[in-house]
């Protein structure tokens, strides 16, 4: 019995939690005073924490966003081949914004006589430095240290540097191109920082301080295709002691530096990005590292607002709905199920705080709420519940007279493995979808795949409990 | 009852279940699936007004014209107003005229978004491998529960074919809504898949009772005992059935047009699963019994407890 106390106690408390962090923010007026309900934030816990809060991306569906329209030039490409090289651009900036992790957008290529322009369509408050960045064309450069040049700076013989003054000083232009990289990803690491003594060889610059010998959140690691490996090998060979780290450049404007902290790893760089340390802008310059540059230019036409794609009550309506839904099924259960319906009703209300806190939780890792992730919850929301209802017609047999320990035991041992293997049934549907799917099935399987996860916390955790509390009897 | 008994009839709810393929193939077959601008290509008008235009009245008025339009998006003081397939711009121009004559500058476009490639293969991949990872489940469920393996490969066979049949009732309905110029996009997708899912949580479920019905019912031929199953635990099915109407479509009823009229497809196809569950179950499992006697080399299937 203390066992099944202790993990009442449990569930509680998660569920506490769980319901302080989903809390939405409301405000209202009551008696002439306003007043403001939010749930709790990660600040309230640490005003210093360097993490995001517990809210979801916001998405077209629900939220609105912004439309962001560029005009493409093509005057340079022949008629016959204009529509492949916009197909092109925009699939280019298409991978781009996927692999900037801002949930969800849209992408659309328009196309008329005189016009040629690319849609992007997001919810997510891109700045408008990225908003420009996004289109420029991505064309990469390797500087590194030109020993030659340098020993002849030395000696005072050298011819005038172009670049003097600049952190391009005494520097050459490496053969490489976008084709040989692989690809290029970030990273979070304790390495990623400059050395002091590295910061004091270059000039004075707006680049380069001291600050940046403190460890940053975020760098990338750029590795180089298999054709290529014999550049990267050269690249590496001009830093031995990580004093001459190469440059980084993108259409000629430096973006990142080799960082100081790890030399000697085969195969890829470390790099120490230039610019907002946010993870939005080191993903931009990692897919641009990644990918071809653009073939045609691109330059930013207009931005506007987008309302929500059902209207300003999109998300209103669904929220309200799904709670309507959810208390008639409650209803149908407890007309169908009379006394055992206790059981199943607490848990569904467990079952909803625990995915809803779950989902919150996985905020932190830029989970966007869109119209497919409501959807997905409720399909896991009646999963649960189907599982549930089979539970209680197992009980159903054995209730007569009430339920003594040993049944309610014999009834949750034989549905414990049940409900293990119907959760990695779900978690593989889940994770398919994930594979294939487009950005809103995509969604869907997150809420489902959060739904396995949450039945499989919360199952063991509470049935037992909650059928000792509902139908135990000591007698029959 | 009587509705009961007529459910419980695998002959006649067999024959409805052919006819119900039958129709449907055909809708997909002379009507074909009309996607939206999402997966396939458009044309999209845009102009430009400084006074508020009410857009669904426009949508209406266009839509007596160019019954293809999809939809009309509002980005700051641009219209949009796009249409599935290609469209020729003077056609669009005067019907916008015709709807507003205050417009401005109208510019027609070629619209194409980018996950048109991919997401029918896509759409297959998953279907297969979904369908794989359920039978899976199946038979993994049924093992050991005193069924022979032609009987476990029957059911798990028929739940195949069921969601298959289901799947193609529900692409049925797509082509139904694309006489009425409702075109698949990613919401109609995601309210598929949603429903897909429903339609394969009723089978866990009802594999799972009927797990719990063999414990304390014999077996002897698989087809008479399933039937004795349906019967007996109609309430149930019911039950569930009743409770996924009000759980999944209460919210998107709310939420109104256009998805709206994806329910009486949602509606429909969980109907269909209900009634037909019963002959496809029995048909199969008899026809595999017939051809497991008949092939020499699996006859031992039938009579080899798995």
């Amino acid at each position: 019995m203390k066992k099944k106390y202790f993990q009442l106690f449990f569930i509680v408390v998660i569920s506490i939690f769980f319901i302080a962090i989903s809390i939405p923010h409301l405000q209202f007026s009551f008696g002439g005073k306003s007043y403001r309900i939010r749930g709790l934030r990660l600040s309230d816990l640490n005003k210093n924490t360097v993490l995001s809060d517990f809210s979801f991306n916001q998405s077209l569906s629900l939220h609105g966003g912004k439309q962001i329209v560029y005009d493409v030039d093509l005057t340079n490409v022949v008629e016959a081949e204009q529509n492949n090289s916009l197909q092109r651009v925009r699939n280019n900036i298409d991978a781009r914004l996927r692999r900037m992790e801002i949930g969800e957008y849209k992408i659309y290529s328009l196309q008329s006589a005189n016009k040629n322009q690319i849609v992007v369509e997001t919810a997510f408050p891109l700045s408008e430095e990225i908003i420009q960045k996004l289109v420029t064309k991505g064309e990469v450069g390797f500087w590194t240290i030109d020993f030659g040049a340098l020993s002849a700076a030395q000696q005072g013989t050298a011819q005038t540097d172009p670049y003097a003054g600049t952190i391009f000083q005494n520097r050459k232009q490496e053969d490489v191109t976008n084709q040989d990289l692989n690809i290029s990803i970030r990273v979070s690491d304790a390495k990623i920082f400059l050395s002091e003594n590295l910061v004091n060889i270059f000039p004075a610059n707006e680049l380069i301080t001291k600050a940046d010998t403190q460890p940053r959140n975020f760098g990338m690691r750029l590795f180089f295709t298999k054709d290529a490996n014999t550049k990267l090998q050269n690249i590496l060979s001009t830093n031995p002691s990580g004093y001459s780290p190469v440059i980084i450049t993108l259409d000629y404007e430096p973006v990142a530096i080799q960082a100081s902290g790890d030399l000697n790893a085969s195969g890829s760089i470390l790099l120490y990005p230039f610019g907002p340390n946010d993870k939005v802008n080191i993903n931009l310059l990692a897919a641009k590292l990644s990918l071809l540059s653009l073939d045609s230019t691109a330059t930013l036409s207009s931005v506007s607002n987008l309302a929500p794609w059902g209207g300003s009550h999109f998300y209103a309506d669904i929220v309200l709905g799904a709670v309507i839904a959810f208390v008639l099924a409650q209803l149908v259960w407890f007309l169908y199920f009379r006394k055992r319906a206790y059981f199943g009703i607490i848990m569904n209300i467990l079952f909803v705080i625990w995915i809803v806190g779950l989902l919150k939780v996985s905020a932190l890792l830029s989970a966007t709420l869109d119209w497919g992730l409501i959807v997905g919850v409720e399909a896991a929301i009646f999963l649960f519940a189907a599982y549930l209802a089979l539970i209680t017609f197992r009980i159903r047999t054995k209730s007569q007279g009430g339920l003594v320990k040993e049944e309610i035991e014999d009834v949750i041992n034989a549905s414990r493995n049940e409900v293990l293997y119907i959760c990695i049934l779900i978690l593989v549907i889940a994770y398919i979808l994930l594979q294939y799917g487009t950005f809103g099935v995509i969604q869907l399987a997150t809420g489902i795949g959060f739904g396995a996860i949450s039945a499989l916390l919360l199952f063991p955790l509470a049935a037992q409990s909650i059928l000792m509390l509902t139908l135990l009897r000591k007698t029959k | 009852m009587k509705i009961l008994n007529l459910i419980h009839n695998y002959k006649i709810t067999g024959v409805i279940a052919v006819l119900i393929l039958a129709v449907a193939v055909t809708l997909i077959y002379f009507q074909g699936l009309k996607f939206g601008t999402d997966f396939s290509k458009g044309t999209e008008a845009t102009f430009y007004s400084e006074t508020k235009i009410n857009t669904q009245d426009l949508e209406k008025k266009v839509k007596k014209d160019i019954p293809v339009l999809e939809k009309v998006n509002v980005a700051g003081n641009t219209y949009s107003v796009i249409f599935s397939g290609t469209v020729k711009a003077e056609d669009i121009t005067s019907a916008l005229q015709k709807a507003d004559q205050k417009l401005g500058e109208i510019t027609v476009f070629n619209y194409q978004a980018s996950q048109i490639a991919y997401v029918k293969v896509r759409m297959m991949y998953s279907a297969e491998l979904i369908a794989l990872a359920f039978v899976i489940f199946v038979i993994f469920s049924l093992r050991g529960k005193g069924l022979t393996y032609s009987d476990i490969i029957a059911l798990a066979l028929s739940d195949l074919l069921l969601l298959c049949f289901e799947l193609l009732i529900v692409f049925a309905g797509f082509a139904l809504l694309g006489v009425f110029h409702i075109f698949i996009n990613e919401m109609l997708i995601i309210l598929a898949v949603l429903l897909a899912f429903i339609l394969l949580i009723i089978k866990i479920f009802a594999t799972l009772r009927f797990q719990d019905f063999l414990s304390s019912h014999e077996v002897d031929q698989i087809a008479p005992v399933w039937k004795r199953f349906t019967v007996a635990d109609w309430p149930t099915t019911t039950f569930i059935v009743a409770f996924v109407f009000i759980l999944l479509i209460v919210p998107i009823t709310v939420l109104g047009a256009p998805i709206i009229y994806f329910i009486p497809v949602m509606l429909f196809t969980i109907l269909v699963a209900y009634i037909s569950e019963l002959s496809f179950k029995i048909l199969l499992t008899k026809g595999i019994d017939f051809l497991v006697e008949k092939i020499p080399l699996i006859s031992t299937l039938k009579n080899r407890k798995w």
